[in-house]
């Protein structure tokens, strides 16, 4: 896949997902602004596995931005490319805030999963991929590690109300 | 659609535990399908705060904790109450056996083929069936209406049933009593009280037309259910709705086989007292 036919494919998702989310002009600017981001910030990346987890963290951090701007101001200015708030370090108070409620529905969940699930998460962060969760749990087959994770996933999803972030 | 790969890559993506390839094959399923990469954004919420190091710390303390026993476990690791739990389900069992309605058989008549001319006319009746049985039933001065299931009935009546030996059909006759809200299978000996809504159970043994007729006051005959088709040694529960047993009552159970004469089975119900309660 070209360059060209990648950034296409990808700015045709933004617009998809954000559509979802805010009017669809809107949808089409958050995905120009994203691929311009991309293009002045970030030139030399022309690999799927680079630019794709980019482009979800800028497109994340715009509905975020705009959300907050249209709560604030009931405006729908558009962000300014430069003011991106990539680094986490400038994260606002409402960022942190948010974060903040979200880590605790978070561990709040966790606190009502069961012995398997828990394992499962912290091997997962400790950066074990599913052949080594495998060996370390002793499961039958990789496919039962599936199982297991997609169980365990459901049940915190479910315990935080079907969505990560929380209702929209 | 997202596929089960994708949906197990998922899984992986926001915890940092896939490979290159797995990310690789995940983010062109991304790319290609927009629920994948709506998944994936969505993901991003998790990834992103998974990533805040402050978060993350809070997220393993909580993975460390000790998980809650449950309330049930806890329980049930007595054996205490496994033993009253077990005496708990035996008494269920044993209540459930001596309180559920046994099924009883009234009567099976097997009547050996006639004439045809001659089975229509009226034969002496004969009791094929007679026995009292003891009950225990609430007593209701209304009697339900025919057509109407009875839930209750008057106590400690005698059964008779009587059926015409002169009929020219083989069959097999049941007749049933109801509970509030079942019917019942009942016995040659078993007791149908006034109020009992019955239905009779018929096997014929021959494919044809049948119906049933209850003699009225008059000596005229009602059809109690329309005719209806019927096959060779396959049962059948008639009438559609049950009548009631209020007195002495006949009737005429009648099949025309298909191109053969009309045969028929006379019986008679006859509600009677029970035996003293044991």
């Amino acid at each position: 896949m070209t360059s060209e036919e990648l950034l296409r494919k990808l700015r045709e998702r933004i617009v998809g997902f954000a559509a979802s989310r805010m009017q669809r002009d809107s949808a089409e600017d958050l995905a120009q602004e994203t691929l311009i981001v991309l293009h002045q910030k970030y030139p030399d990346l022309d690999r799927i596995e680079d630019l794709l987890p980019l482009a979800l963290q800028i497109v994340r951090f715009k509905i975020m931005a705009a959300k907050r701007k249209a709560v604030r101001r009931g405006e729908y200015t558009q962000e300014a490319v430069d003011d991106l708030p990539l680094a986490e370090s400038g994260a606002s108070p409402l960022a942190s805030a948010e974060r903040k409620q979200m880590r605790e529905r978070l561990t709040a969940a966790i606190a009502k999963l069961g012995e398997r699930c828990r394992r499962m998460f912290a091997l997962k962060l400790e950066g074990r991929n599913f052949g080594e969760i495998q060996e370390i749990l002793g499961a039958a087959s990789i496919n039962t590690v599936y199982a297991w994770d997609f169980r365990c996933r459901k049940q915190l999803l479910d315990r935080m109300g079907g969505t990560w972030e929380g209702p929209r | 659609m997202r596929s089960e790969e994708t949906e197990r890559l998922l899984g992986g993506y926001a915890t940092g535990s896939l490979t290159e390839s797995e990310r690789r094959v995940l983010f062109e399923a991304a790319l290609e399908d927009q629920q994948v990469f709506d998944a994936l954004q969505d993901e991003e919420a998790l990834r992103d705060l998974l990533a805040d190091g402050e978060s993350r710390t809070a997220v393993e303390r909580a993975l460390r904790l000790p998980v809650p026993e449950k309330l049930g476990a806890r329980w049930f690791a007595r054996p205490w109450v496994w033993g009253w739990a077990v005496g708990l389900a035996a008494s269920c069992v044993l209540a459930i056996v001596l309180l559920r309605p046994e099924k009883r058989e009234i009567a099976s008549v097997s009547i050996p083929p006639m004439a045809p001319n001659a089975s229509l006319q009226s034969a002496p009746e004969e009791s094929i069936a007679s026995k009292q049985r003891p009950r225990a039933k609430k007593q209701k001065a209304n009697v339900p209406q025919p057509g109407v299931v009875a839930a209750d009935r008057a106590p400690e009546p005698t059964e008779q049933i009587v059926a015409s030996p002169a009929a020219p059909m083989a069959m097999s006759l049941r007749s049933s009593t109801t509970l509030p809200l079942a019917f019942v299978v009942v016995a040659p000996s078993d007791v149908i009280q006034a109020g009992d809504a019955i239905r009779i159970r018929v096997r014929p043994d021959a494919a044809g037309v049948m119906s049933l007729l209850q003699r009225g006051a008059a000596g005229t005959w009602t059809l109690l259910e329309p005719a209806v088709d019927v096959l060779a040694g396959q049962e059948y529960t008639i009438p559609r709705l049950p009548f009631i047993v209020t007195s002495e009552s006949n009737f005429r159970l009648m099949l025309v086989p298909t191109g053969g004469l009309p045969r028929f089975a006379v019986f008679t119900v006859t509600p009677g007292k029970a035996a003293p309660s044991q």
